[in-house]
């Protein structure tokens, strides 16, 4: 859940959401349904069942009513009273029963007041229906007939009604009739109806020994029922869960027993539950593609937003979220970001725009600067040719005319000018190298060396200087041109700083350190104490007097600078008059390129 | 030998003085002709105007060519004649005061066959003067010039 988009999001939310309410929904409407259901089933059960054994018990007292009256029969009573064969034939007269019952009645029978069978017609006693004494003993003391239990007969069943022929307390005889329980199949239908909602309606003993459903034996219900009340819930094989409700029926040891499928009891909330799922499933197909949807016009302006946002982080100020009409928290959100964006964007532009006329302005003082150097390199040395030009030609052409003085100052005046040249070579060689771009390579230090050298054979001559340089050299990343100035700057000064009466001897080599070479330029020379070890790196440091060692002081300036444009350092280690030992360190290089090592030069 | 003449582009009047008097110390016989701006240089080889008579201003064998010129500068001269169709193969050499890198090599880019700063002191433009007659009017082979 963690890593989907707020689009997935919503959606599955939503119907989730729908789900599970539907889901508590469905099942409490179902509870609640079904408790109403089995509620009114229960009072319909009870009310059924009450009103069926009050039915049983009018059928059972006309039942007795017609037994009792054969009991009053003269003939009857006269031939219990004294049973000889001539009095028979009118008795059995009397106890056979109209037409129209003839079906329904298996015999009927008379016994004595010892209870002894007497007469007997139908087919009952063949069936093994013969009256017990304990529904006979019942029949003594009772005013009316009195009903038995149903007797299995093969596979009928019976039931016998017995009433007393006498009086209270004097007992003559018994008449007892078996009836066929024979209801037909439309009869016990249209019960049933009458029950209604699938009902059934079951009459059994009340011992719960045999049952039937008024048209043949049925198998009772599984649990004792004899002395149940209220409402009952079992299981019956082939009808699946039942509720039931029992009553006994007065006058007859009988129980009518009314079932009712517990699925049809359910039905209607099983229906309201079903209804409800599918209501839920209604929601559900509606309603993702609408939160769906929903999400998407939530989640757009926002990936636009995004989108936006990503192409700002990229530097790209141009990717407005746009307008926006709806005025919600994302379209307001939307407004405020493009505010935004091009503020940033103006403010960056502004910024450029600054740095650009900034850059230009700077670009425009080194233009003045390169044309005021330029300029110096022209016009400056124009004139100071004339001065020395014009003083060498009064010497050579006027000399003889001059005096000794005259000659003199003119000397000095090409040896100011010669001064003043240098100076400004040297002052231009120190603008350049601040100023030039210097793109750095790997060079070769040997050639740099040699060309160094080169541009100091004339001191090494007037010096009669000795240079000793360690072969190999390695090669160093940096700039051949500046390389070779700064050698040849420190070579002139090993060479310059050594007393007239003494050879300079100078001693060039280079060793490795982690990655960068140092040169050392050792001298013989006068030396220079520690307090001046880093001023004399400074433009125009000088610490001995011209007269001695002419120079501009800008040569180890020009040093330190072309050094430091290389991405080197300098240094000195020195004591007067111990020689000094300067040292320069650059980035070594792994090998030469030969390409630049041809070109360069 | 001795007749073949040098072109002297210098605006500067001590220059002119000090170079002519630095052929004169090296003894050099060779004619030299001064125009003072790069349009009278221009004019010049092109034999136009007062020019136009090669007999007093004869085609030189080499040129020597200041940068900083009034009107139209050296460089300007330089393209100009390496661009003409008749005078592209002469030798040009700049003699000037700017050491200026970006200078050199436009120079050089501009096809300049040499480059030589002006040197203060006396002897050594006397020497340079020497060396350069030497060079570019003696040893050197001249190319063909086609008449204008």
């Amino acid at each position: 859940m963690r890593g989907l988009s707020i689009k997935l999001k919503l959606p599955l939310l939503i119907g989730g959401l729908v789900v599970v309410v539907t889901g508590v929904y469905a099942v409490a409407a179902y509870r609640a349904t079904a408790r109403a259901a089995v509620s009114v089933a229960t009072d319909r059960l009870g009310t059924v069942t009450d009103q069926f054994a009050d039915m049983l018990h009018g059928s059972r007292n006309q039942i007795a009513t017609h037994l009792d009256s054969i009991a009053r029969n003269p003939a009857v009573v006269a031939y219990v009273t004294r049973p000889v064969p001539s009095q028979s034939a009118a008795a059995l007269a009397a106890l056979v029963p109209p037409l129209e019952r003839t079906g329904s009645v298996a015999g009927v029978a008379l016994w004595s007041a010892d209870r002894r069978r007497l007469l007997s017609q139908g087919e009952a006693p063949r069936r093994g229906l013969v009256a017990d004494s304990s529904l006979l003993r019942q029949a003594a003391v009772s005013d009316t007939a009195v009903i038995g239990p149903f007797r299995i007969a093969g596979d009928s069943l019976a039931y016998p009604i017995a009433a007393r022929v006498g009086t209270a307390g004097h007992t003559l005889g018994y008449v007892v009739e078996w009836r066929w329980v024979a209801g037909t199949a439309r009869s016990r239908e249209q019960l049933n109806h009458i029950v209604g909602a699938n009902a059934h309606l079951y009459i059994g003993n009340s011992a719960g020994d045999v049952w039937t459903d008024l048209t043949q034996r049925v198998p009772g219900p599984p649990i004792d029922v004899t002395h149940a009340t209220g409402l009952l819930r079992y299981d019956r094989a082939g009808v699946g869960s039942i509720y039931a409700a029992v009553r006994p029926i007065a006058g007859a040891p009988w129980l009518v027993l009314v079932e009712y499928p517990a699925q049809t009891v359910l039905a209607t909330a099983r229906l309201v539950a079903r209804q409800l799922v599918l209501i839920g499933a209604v929601i559900l197909l509606l309603g993702i593609p609408a939160a769906w949807v929903l999400s998407r016009m939530l989640t757009h302006p926002l990936a636009r937003l995004t989108h936006a946002a990503e192409a700002v982080t990229a530097g790209d100020y141009t990717q407005a979220v746009g307008s926006d009409p709806r005025g919600d928290e994302l379209g307001r959100l939307a407004t405020a970001f493009d505010t935004m964006v091009t503020r940033v964007g103006e403010a960056q532009q502004r910024l450029e725009d600054r740095v650009r006329a900034r850059t230009a302005e700077l670009q425009e003082r080194n233009e003045e600067l390169e044309a005021f150097a330029y300029s110096i390199s022209h016009d400056l040395r124009a004139p100071l040719r004339a001065m020395g030009g014009f003083s060498q030609a009064l010497l050579e052409d006027y000399g003889e005319r001059l005096d000794q003085t005259g000659r003199q100052y003119a000397e000095r005046v090409v040896a100011g000018a010669n001064t003043m040249d240098l100076l400004i070579r040297d002052l231009l060689s120190y603008s350049r190298i601040t100023r030039s771009e210097l793109r750095l390579t790997p060079l070769d230090l040997h050639r740099a060396m040699q060309s160094a050298t080169e541009q100091v054979a004339d001191d090494v001559a007037a010096r009669h200087a000795r240079v000793v340089v360690d072969e190999p050299l390695p090669a160093v990343i940096g700039h051949e041109t500046t390389l070779a100035q700064v050698l040849a700057n420190l070579l002139a000064n090993a060479i310059k700083f050594v007393p007239a009466e003494r050879t300079p001897e100078v001693h060039v080599r280079a060793e490795r350190r982690d990655g960068r070479v140092r040169v050392w330029v050792e001298d013989n020379g006068i030396g220079i104490a520690p307090e001046h070890h880093e001023r004399i790196f400074r433009v125009f440091e000088r610490l001995n007097p011209a007269e001695d060692y002419p120079g501009t002081g800008i040569g180890l300036a020009i040093v330190r600078k072309g050094v430091e444009r290389m991405g080197g350092h300098v240094g000195v280690e020195s004591q007067p008059g111990g020689g000094s030992r300067f040292w320069i360190e650059l980035s070594q290089a792994e090998a030469v390129d030969e390409r630049h090592s041809h070109t360069a030069g | 030998m001795s007749g073949t003449a040098i072109l002297l582009v210098e605006d500067d009047a001590n220059d002119v003085i000090l170079i002519r008097r630095a052929f004169a110390k090296a003894e050099i016989k060779n004619p030299v002709y001064t125009v003072e701006d790069g349009d009278a240089a221009v004019a010049y080889l092109a034999g136009e105007g007062t020019y136009a008579d090669r007999d007093d201003h004869p085609l030189p064998g080499v040129v020597l060519l200041d940068l900083k010129l009034p009107r139209r500068s050296g460089l300007e001269v330089l393209e100009w004649v390496r661009q003409s169709p008749t005078l592209r193969r002469l030798p040009i050499v700049v003699l000037t005061s700017s050491r200026e890198s970006a200078d050199v090599n436009r120079a050089y880019d501009l096809g300049a066959n040499s480059y030589l700063v002006k040197p203060v002191g006396f002897d050594s433009l006397t020497d340079l003067v020497r060396i350069l007659q030497g060079y570019w009017v003696g040893w050197n082979e001249k190319p063909e010039i086609e008449p204008a």
